[in-house]
């Protein structure tokens, strides 16, 4: 077997890393989105301690990956942006958390 | 470095009792029963006591609806959480419900027996603070429990603790000191809820536009 196929055999499971998911700021986004309905905006931002601008680029990104639904409603005059995980999202992270540990498993042998 | 989900919404759950909001509520429901026993002390008729019990509390349920809607949510954020604290904050009403059942029944019933029992024996409003602290700490274990807020354990202390230090003091010193039995451990809960309402205004301030992400 050539020395570039053992290569890529070893790494194998961190090739199916899902990289939308794996930057630590989007992460944490899915993480708290996975363990609620949904949420606003600005609760996001507090929680996670992430500047406006910086959520609001995470946010767009897992949008367009299908990850969560952003939607905007008025409360009484006032914009609100709610999101929340769609069942792709949740399935995706699933598959991210299970990926993670056989890389981890593999990197422990 | 471990990322437990449970953790995360346990923290993203017990940040909303962060604002003081409800420890001003539970503080002003004990200084609305201290400023009812002035007015018993006063010789103020019932009647009368219960109007301004019913619009006291009244207010202070306003204040809390208010606060939460005008403070809390501006500031920190919308969230509806998932279905297992959904569940948890239903046993939790469940649980106000019943204590709110078992104590109008406690009521009807010591109406009407307080005075029937036979002489020598203790009379049923003996049992008064005694059945009163039992209550307030199984009610407001059960609260922290299902609402994962801790410090609601030592607010049923502090509920507990009016009836029976005022039948204490009347007992072994002669006075009627009612209104500042509940008075005090209102003060302290008002205390902290004052504390914490200043520290999560300024910990979050009030948010500006929500941001664009280019959804109309």
């Amino acid at each position: 077997m050539a020395r570039n196929e053992i290569d890529k055999e070893g790494l194998q499971p961190l090739a199916e890393i899902d990289r939308v998911i794996h930057e630590p700021a989007r992460l944490l986004i899915l993480a708290y989105l996975s363990v609620v309905e949904s949420a606003d905006f600005l609760f996001l931002m507090n929680q996670t301690a992430l500047t406006r601008g910086n959520l609001s680029s995470h946010l767009s990104k897992l949008e367009t990956a299908g990850y969560i639904e952003i939607k905007k409603e008025f409360v009484e005059k006032i914009p609100r942006t709610l999101l929340s995980l769609t069942e792709e999202g949740r399935t995706a992270f699933e598959q991210y958390q299970s990926d993670m540990k056989r890389v981890f498993e593999s990197l422990s042998q | 470095m471990r990322i437990n989900l449970t953790d995360i919404e346990k923290k993203a759950y017990r940040s909303t009792f962060q604002d003081g909001i409800w420890d001003l509520f539970l503080g002003s429901i004990l200084l609305i029963f201290a400023v009812v026993a002035l007015l018993s002390n006063r010789g103020i008729p019932e009647s009368r006591q219960m109007i301004v019990m019913i619009v006291l509390q009244g207010a202070a349920v306003a204040f809390f609806i208010v606060g939460k809607k005008c403070v809390t949510v501006p500031r920190m954020g919308f969230v509806k959480f998932g279905r297992q604290r959904k569940a948890k904050v239903r046993k939790s009403h469940l649980v106000l419900l019943g204590s709110a059942v078992v104590g109008a029944v406690a009521f009807l019933v010591a109406s009407q027996l307080i005075y029937s029992t036979q002489a020598g024996r203790p009379r049923l409003i003996d049992f008064m603070p005694l059945a009163w602290a039992v209550n307030a700490i199984a009610v407001f274990s059960l609260l922290a429990h299902y609402l994962d807020c801790p410090r609601l354990h030592g607010y049923g202390v502090l509920f507990a603790l009016p009836v029976p230090v005022d039948r204490a003091i009347r007992a072994f010193a002669g006075v009627n000191l009612s209104p500042v039995a509940f008075a005090v451990p209102a003060i302290v809960m008002l205390a902290i809820g004052a504390v914490l309402l200043v520290s999560f205004l300024r910990r979050y301030p009030r948010a500006a536009e929500e941001a664009d992400l280019g959804k109309k």
